[in-house]
Parts: C-alpha cells; sequence; structure tokens
C-alpha cells in the first residue's frame, strides 16, 4: 500500500475521505508523525506500565446502576436532522 | 467603560454604588465595541445575561458579576459550537456542570467566546468565527485554543472567564493578553458538559485580572461531581480566605535548560527579575535540570496521546443526532460526507494520525510507547515535587505573533514545558510579569497536585511585587 492509499485507508476507519488537492499536506503531516514516534524509540520503556491517567485515579469512582437522569425523548430529537415516527430516521441500511 | 475586580464588583452591588443596570448597558456597548474590534465572541447573549440578573441578590460573592465562557460548554439552548462546522447549529438541551454552578452562584452569562476548533490548536487561528486579535495590539493574535476568553478578560469586558486547557489552552492565550490562567489539578472542576478534546489531558480552568479573583473563581467552580466519573472528592479549600503572600517557606525548583534556551534575553531578563523578588521574599530557590531527553519526548507524548483519544472521542460527531449533515447514497457515505465536509483540515489530520496510532498493528509501538514515556515525565515530575513545592518556567518562548506569523511559529521546548502540566494532571498557573514589545510576558507557575493553594499563594506574593494586577487594554495605545 502506497502512502496515499494508507492515508485515504485510515481516514476512512473514522468516516472521512480526504480529496485529492489535500493529500500531500495529509503525507506531510504523517511524516512528521511518524518522526515524533521515532524520537520515542530511544527511550528504553521495558517494563513500564503505560500511565492511562495523569495519576492513579483515586478520584474514579463508580455509582449504584441504577436509573438517573433520564432525557426526555423530545429533547434528545431536538438537534437531529430527521425525524419519523419519534425516532431518528437515516438512509436505509438493509436493502 | 469602567472596569472592575470581582471584589470591587461585589461590593459596589452589595452597598449600591455600582448600579447593575447601568453597569450591564456599559458592559453590552464595551462588548459590542470589542467584538468589532478582536472578534472574541462566538456569539453574544445579552438577554440571557440580563434575565441572570433579575435573580441575582447581591449576597454572594458572585452575584451579578459577568462572565463568559469558552464555547466548548454547553448551555441549554444557547447555541454551542466549539467552533466546528459540525456543530455549527447545535443547541444542547443540558448545561454543563458548571453552568449549573455559576448560574447558582448567580453569575451573568455575557456570550460565548471563540475558540479553535474543538480545542485543536494554540492561535485561535482554525474558529469558525475567524481570528481573535490581541487587546494589547490588534495585529497580533490573543492565542488559542481559548483565545476568545483571554481577549475578553485581557479588553475588561468581563472579569473572568471559563476555558478549558488540554496542553497550554488557558495559560498561552492568557499570557499573551497580559491576564491571570490558571488550569487546576485533573479532576478538581467537573468536566460534564464540555465537549471535549483528549480525556486523559482535558481540563476545566478559568481566567481573570487578579490571582484574587482566581481565588474567587476556583473555589466557586471547583468540586465533586457525580456526573463525571473522574471529578474529584476532595473537600474544596476557601482559596480566597487562605490566599497568603508568605513565600518564605517555599521551596522554589527553577528548570535552568528550559528557561535557558529562551531566545529573547529580554523575555529571560523578566523571568530572572521573579525569581529575584521569590529570593527577596524569602523563598528557597535552586536552579534544577529537567533531562532533555524527556523535554524533547513532551511534545511528541501529547501529540500521539491526544491525537489517540480526540479520534475516540470525536467518533459521535457523524451528522446523526445533532449537527452537521450531508445527503449519501447510504449511510456511511452520509457520515463520511458530513465529517469530511464538517471538519478543518487540520482537525481531520489528527483524526487520521490518532487512528494511525490506535491500529491493532501499531497500538504498542505508538499509542502504548507514548503512555509508557508518558509515565517516565510523570516520575521524573513527581521526583522533584520530593524536594520542591513549586516548579518555576517562563510561560513559552515568545510574545503573541502577528497574524500573518501565526501560521508558522515554530513551538520550542520552552513552549513544550507547559504540556507537563496536563500530562501529569498538575496544578499551574500564568501570571504576567512584565513587557516586551508593548506586549505581555508571563511567568508560569506549577504545584503539586490538589495543592492550587500553593500555587495561588506563590503567585499572590509575585503579583504584589509585581504591577500589572487587574491591567487591561480597551483600545490602541500609540507608542512613541
Amino acid at each position: 500500500m502506497d502512502e496515499r492509499e494508507l492515508i485515504q485507508s485510515l481516514a476512512k476507519d473514522v468516516k472521512l475521505s480526504v480529496l485529492d488537492e489535500n493529500m500531500d499536506t495529509f503525507i506531510e503531516a504523517y511524516h512528521q508523525f511518524l518522526k515524533q514516534v521515532q524520537s520515542l524509540e530511544s527511550i528504553q520503556t521495558e517494563g513500564v506500565k503505560p500511565l492511562v491517567f495523569p495519576f492513579e485515579v483515586e478520584t474514579s469512582f463508580l455509582r449504584e446502576d441504577s436509573i438517573q437522569d433520564v432525557m426526555r425523548r423530545e429533547d434528545i430529537l431536538k438537534n437531529a436532522k430527521h425525524i419519523k415516527n419519534q425516532q431518528i430516521q437515516i438512509p436505509k441500511v438493509v436493502e | 467603560m469602567n472596569v472592575y475586580s470581582i471584589e470591587e464588583l461585589h461590593h459596589g452591588f452589595k452597598t449600591g454604588q455600582i448600579l447593575p443596570e447601568n453597569y450591564y448597558q456599559e458592559i453590552w456597548h464595551e462588548a459590542q465595541y470589542q467584538q468589532k474590534r478582536l472578534n472574541a465572541f462566538a456569539l453574544m447573549t445579552f438577554d440571557k445575561a440580563q434575565q441572570d440578573l433579575k435573580h441575582a441578590q447581591f449576597q454572594n460573592i458572585l452575584s451579578g458579576i459577568p462572565y463568559v465562557l469558552k464555547d466548548n460548554f454547553n448551555t441549554k439552548g444557547i447555541y454551542t459550537t466549539a467552533s466546528s462546522r459540525m456543530l455549527a447549529d447545535y443547541l444542547p438541551v443540558y448545561n454543563a456542570h458548571i453552568v449549573d454552578l455559576l448560574e447558582k452562584a448567580e453569575c451573568c452569562l455575557i456570550g460565548k467566546a471563540s475558540m479553535d476548533e474543538l480545542g485543536m490548536g494554540t492561535m485561535n487561528m482554525t474558529a469558525l468565527t475567524g481570528p481573535v486579535l490581541n487587546p494589547w495590539n490588534i495585529q497580533r493574535v490573543a492565542g488559542g485554543s481559548s483565545g476568545g476568553c483571554a481577549a475578553l478578560v485581557g479588553s475588561g469586558v468581563v472579569p473572568f472567564a471559563i476555558g478549558s486547557d488540554t496542553g497550554d489552552s488557558i495559560r498561552r492565550p492568557a499570557g499573551f493578553c497580559g491576564i491571570v490562567g490558571m488550569k487546576p489539578t485533573w479532576g478538581l472542576i467537573s468536566r460534564y458538559g464540555l465537549i471535549p478534546y483528549a480525556a486523559s489531558l482535558d481540563t476545566v480552568g478559568a481566567m481573570t485580572r487578579s490571582v484574587k479573583d482566581m481565588s474567587i473563581v476556583l473555589e466557586n467552580i471547583a468540586g465533586y461531581d457525580e456526573h463525571d466519573m473522574t471529578s474529584c472528592t476532595k473537600k474544596v479549600p476557601s482559596y480566597y480566605q487562605s490566599l497568603s503572600s508568605d513565600v518564605s517557606h517555599l521551596k522554589i525548583a527553577v528548570i535552568k535548560n528550559v528557561y535557558e534556551r529562551l531566545a529573547d534575553s529580554r523575555i529571560k531578563e523578566k523571568f530572572m527579575n521573579c525569581v529575584s523578588i521569590f529570593k527577596t521574599l524569602g523563598a528557597t530557590i535552586h536552579e534544577v535540570e529537567f533531562p532533555d531527553t524527556y523535554l524533547q519526548a513532551l511534545s511528541p507524548v501529547y501529540q500521539i496521546i491526544a491525537n489517540g483519544e480526540a479520534t475516540s472521542q470525536h467518533a459521535c460527531l457523524d451528522g446523526i443526532k445533532y449537527g452537521l449533515q450531508k445527503q449519501g447514497e447510504n449511510i456511511d457515505d452520509m457520515i463520511i460526507r458530513t465529517r469530511s465536509q464538517g471538519f478543518h483540515q487540520s482537525i481531520q489530520q489528527r483524526f487520521i494520525l490518532g487512528s494511525l496510532a490506535l491500529k491493532q498493528e501499531n497500538q504498542e509501538k505508538m499509542f502504548r510507547k507514548a503512555q509508557q514515556v508518558r509515565r517516565l515525565i510523570v516520575n521524573l515530575i513527581q521526583d522533584l515535587y520530593r524536594h520542591y513545592d513549586i516548579i518555576l518556567t517562563p510561560n513559552g518562548e515568545g510574545i503573541a505573533p502577528f497574524l500573518d506569523e501565526a501560521k508558522q511559529v515554530e513551538y520550542t521546548l520552552v513552549d513544550d514545558f507547559l504540556i507537563v502540566a496536563n500530562l501529569a494532571g498538575l496544578p499551574s498557573l500564568t501570571l504576567p510579569c512584565g513587557f516586551v514589545d508593548h506586549m505581555p510576558v508571563a511567568i508560569h507557575i506549577m504545584g503539586r497536585c490538589f495543592e492550587e493553594q500553593t500555587v495561588l499563594n506563590c503567585a499572590y506574593a509575585l503579583e504584589k511585587s509585581l504591577s500589572f494586577s487587574q491591567q487591561y487594554c480597551q483600545k490602541e495605545i500609540q507608542h512613541v
């Protein structure tokens, strides 16, 4: 897969499509990103646990699994562009 | 327009020395003038402010105080765009937690402030409503991503603004606009209702014109919120009542290999002046080094993590439930057309690179590797905090760039050091410390997690020794 195909494939994964006239800019950004990735390679990280949040989260908690803050259907539908029978309408998925 | 601190406004409202209705008329005129000059509002909400004012009893210190919100906080029934075409017509059906808190405190919302699209930028050049200009010189930018907030506080329209900071998005524009900006500890303020950028880095914070005002705002917006699972359960202290300028017991580390890199000797001089002031005030100052390898790793680690998290967090912006929608042959086509036309090209780049880092075959060598280096960076910082209460660096390399140069600015390791506060979740404050070429420069003060009081006290002590508290610029100054 060449770089253009790779960019288009990555774009497709995140539901985007890159226009031909913008492709060079995306490829340049891709190369810069790879340089950044390479710059970390010399740092020894064997056995180091990834840090997902800034500190080991003493602030996280789980609440009881009970229904709270129920949104009204009409509120949820307020921003949708196409509504039918009180539901969001999308293009047909199954032919 | 007369410009006041929060304390002065509160006293004036309470005693009747300032008539709220007259004051809000002044604000309205000033806001319109500054909008033409700076382009800092995404939306002006004067009717809402007047409604809010009717509820103000002027008993608590924030009652009747005007403010602006960065346009990435959900406001029920008020357009919230995060400066993205994707959300140009999005009307939230609920308030962000911080909006509810400020309504309860009887604050009055003057408007939604411009920002870089989805908070992704440092110069406010990707805003849906165009660049925001700097109140001290309208040929220069305000900085980003919370540029509208910084310009509106720095031009005296409002005494405080609420922003968000993922890498430097409160502190950089605050420094450029000559005001105080604070990113508190990650988890101290609820992010419920904030349109995110990157969950492990995003922090809600504030901008004011003095440290005292910052302490007032901070204690009113901090605290536990059950809607945010990363919200902290610690009791919020009274930062305002506990504010002290005694720094004689503090040990301060100055990062030598950061400040020595400053290219502009005049900015270095301003920074060293602050260090001298702390010495005079009795603080213990030591110069320390942060390993160059890890200084150079700050930006790559940040870019990889932020892009990866952003890719994942914004998958929900598909045009189906809300926001822009373009027609397509099928649902996939519809979403692709919508997102490709809805996001700025620079945002699309971030998503694509984030997708690269998150791809199954790349995750270990890219995303996980960055998270591992993040831990090493955080360990180094925590080692420093075993010996020191505060870390001092300049607030970046230079002054606000000219509008036509803003896109070409190359960031240096001095700029990158601000990222440390996000990677490690630390409280971090930007304080004005002088002028170079008639533009504000600032110092960066960073403390241990949940030790906001120490950071505020340190800034308060320095502010009292300098002369930049409550500064603002409403019109062009002719320099000879």
